[in-house]
């Protein structure tokens, strides 16, 4: 029986040390190689991703009008990822294709009385274009004038669709009305930083917008270190694996700290953040549990599968925001689960479904792992 | 069963003494007619002696009905009594059930719904002055505003009159309800109680008629043994009438 739990003992230690010896900087390097490899193979020749259509079974249920903004929404991270990885001239002429596509191609409209998935494509269309705005390869016209342009039409639709508590959704809430009346935590938090930045950029940006915001982000924190998945007059956890407990707040924790410090919250501290980390490393098997389960929170805390890379960008974002010093260690254990999870072909995937979501999840991963390495800190 | 065997037997008993007095009374075939005189006063009294025979042959069958017919009523009366208990039995329990189980429970499961509505009252109250308070920070979706603020008054109204009918509902099963079932069983219990009284004195008095019944049967033989005994003794005494009579056979 020793000898048997020595064997298991050394077994699991050695799968650790497996895992943590995905983490080095080579290994992230490698892998965002696979990844762009991916994406740029599976690029549509008008720099698109994937098709407007359902591909797959478990999302029947949605509008159709919905795979054409997620397939918008999906563009948008390739090209966030492309923008992020070294650049070589197959690279530099995907993301040209890519951001041209974003560009010019129609805004989605809104999918149904309840589905209004087009959101993301506002969240992301804007995230995506301020983060080019930003970058050097977009500097000279056309581009820069193209793109301020380009997303102060996703600036004006989220105008549109902020909700009165000043946060944005992708479901209708109480009311069926023209402005969203349900929001989450985070698809509010994922957008603030942008909007400071386009704010700082000298960009029309309402500062009343991003305060409502980044309160919303505020209200959703909850004193135990949690952020709730919405924002509910009065808050609820409704006892046992109640996803607003910290297991099923992972990725939404690192969402939220990291909204709340680019917001300029000074509760946001650096302590805040780390706490944040460590509980995202410590309870990380929930995350792990729950990835490409094909129902959405069917896990435990009800976490879902799709939690996964954008908790995992998120908490590289809020590890770029800790004095230097210590971000290599967080960024050793993040890279290491986030190659692990890497496919053969260089896709990753967290939910079973159409290609956007092969698209947004290789994004996330690319991201993340590129705010690891030299000049990461570029990605905000 | 017995009864219908009995039934049975009765035709034959009566067909076999039908024959035997027919055998008695019926010259035998190519005889003469009998002659008058001394002849004739043999032939009534043996007539006489055949109606006695009859009469405690009836009165016999007539004993065993009324023993048969005393079986039927008391197993009647008995079964009576039987199904009395049993109904008294089950209106005690069911009096009892809802003494200590059902009334105290529907009352507090009413108690529940209404606490519940009191809730779902100060929970909706509580949810629409924080909308109100969170809205109220800025001036801005004022029209969008205004429709979830609508939403959550109409919530409110709605847990309001929900918490009054649940009040009346309470009331009506309290005041009403409950002791009207309460009332229906114990009449059912004392009715089935009455019934077992009644069942029992009803048996009493099946048991006495039945009784008399057979002591008349019993007796109604011994008469009609009696009197035929006392017939044929006569015929005795006449003795020669009735060898004259014989003699008048070939």
């Amino acid at each position: 029986m020793i000898a048997a739990l020595a064997v298991a003992l050394c077994g699991a230690r050695a799968a650790e040390t497996a895992v943590q010896d995905l983490g080095s900087a080579d290994d992230a390097r490698t892998s965002i190689s696979k990844a762009v490899g991916f994406l740029i193979s599976h690029q549509n020749p008008d720099g698109s991703w994937g098709t407007g259509t359902v591909e797959s079974l478990f999302e029947t249920n949605y509008s159709h009008a919905s795979f054409y903004a997620w397939k918008m929404a999906g563009g948008a991270l390739c090209c966030m990822a492309l923008m992020a990885a070294e650049e070589t001239p197959e690279h530099r002429a995907a993301l040209a294709k890519a951001t041209t596509w974003l560009l010019e191609q129609p805004l989605p409209k809104r999918g149904s009385d309840w589905d209004i998935d087009n959101t993301w494509t506002y969240l992301y269309g804007f995230n995506a274009l301020v983060m080019a705005a930003g970058d050097k390869r977009f500097q000279a016209e056309p581009w820069k004038s193209k793109i301020r342009a380009r997303a102060l039409e996703f600036y004006s639709a989220l105008e549109a669709a902020q909700e009165p508590k000043g946060g944005w959704g992708y479901y209708e809430g109480p009311v069926v009305s023209h402005r969203q009346t349900w929001s989450t935590s985070f698809a509010t938090g994922c957008v603030v930083p942008a909007l400071v930045d386009a704010k700082g950029m000298g960009w029309p940006i309402d500062p009343t917008l991003v305060d409502r915001a980044v309160q919303y982000v505020r209200q959703c924190h909850l004193p135990n270190g949690a952020y709730t998945y919405d924002l509910g007059p009065i808050p609820r956890i409704t006892g046992g694996e109640d996803i607003n407990a910290v297991k099923g707040s992972l990725g939404r924790i690192q969402c939220g700290n990291w909204a709340l410090r680019r917001g300029g919250d000074k509760k946001i501290t650096d302590e805040v953040l780390r706490w944040g980390l460590q509980a995202f490393f410590d309870e990380h098997k929930f995350l792990d549990a729950a990835r490409l389960m094909p129902v959405p929170h069917e896990s435990w805390y009800r976490n879902a599968g799709y939690f996964y890379y954008f908790g995992h960008y998120h908490a590289a974002l809020v590890i770029n925001q800790l004095p230097e010093a210590e971000r290599e260690a967080w960024h050793r254990k993040l890279r290491a689960e986030l190659v692990k999870t890497q496919w053969k072909d260089g896709a990753s995937q967290d939910f079973p479904g159409s290609f956007y979501n092969t698209t947004y999840a290789t994004s996330f991963s690319i991201l993340a792992l590129a705010a690891g390495l030299p000049g990461g800190e570029r990605i905000r | 069963m017995k009864l219908p065997n009995a039934f049975l037997v009765l035709p034959l008993l009566l067909a076999a003494s039908a024959c035997a007095a027919s055998g008695a009374r019926t010259p035998e075939a190519g005889s003469p007619p009998p002659a008058g005189g001394k002849g004739d006063d043999a032939e009534g009294a043996a007539d006489k002696i055949t109606k006695k025979e009859r009469e405690l042959e009836y009165a016999k069958i007539e004993l065993e009905i009324a023993k048969l017919s005393a079986a039927a009523d008391s197993r009647e009366a008995e079964n009576t009594v039987t199904d009395a208990t049993q109904k008294l039995d089950t209106a005690k329990k069911d009096r009892e059930n809802f003494k200590d189980l059902e009334k105290p429970n529907k009352l507090a499961d009413k108690q529940l719904d209404l606490d519940r509505a009191a809730w779902r009252m100060e929970e909706s109250k509580q949810e629409l002055a924080e909308l109100e308070g969170m809205y109220k920070k800025e001036d801005f979706a004022s029209l969008t505003k205004e429709l979830v603020l609508q939403r959550g008054k109409k919530s409110l109204e709605f847990a309001q009159r929900g918490l009054e009918l649940a009040k009346k509902d309470q009331e009506g099963l309290a005041g009403h309800d409950l002791p009207k079932k309460e009332t229906e069983l114990d009449q059912a219990f004392d009715r089935a109680e009455k019934g077992v009284q009644e069942a029992n004195a009803k048996k009493d008095r099946v048991a006495l008629e039945t009784k008399l019944k057979l002591t008349k049967a019993e007796h109604h033989v011994d008469e009609a043994q009696r009197e035929l005994e006392k017939a044929r003794s006569k015929d005795k005494d006449k003795a020669p009438g009735k060898a004259s009579v014989a003699a008048a056979k070939p």
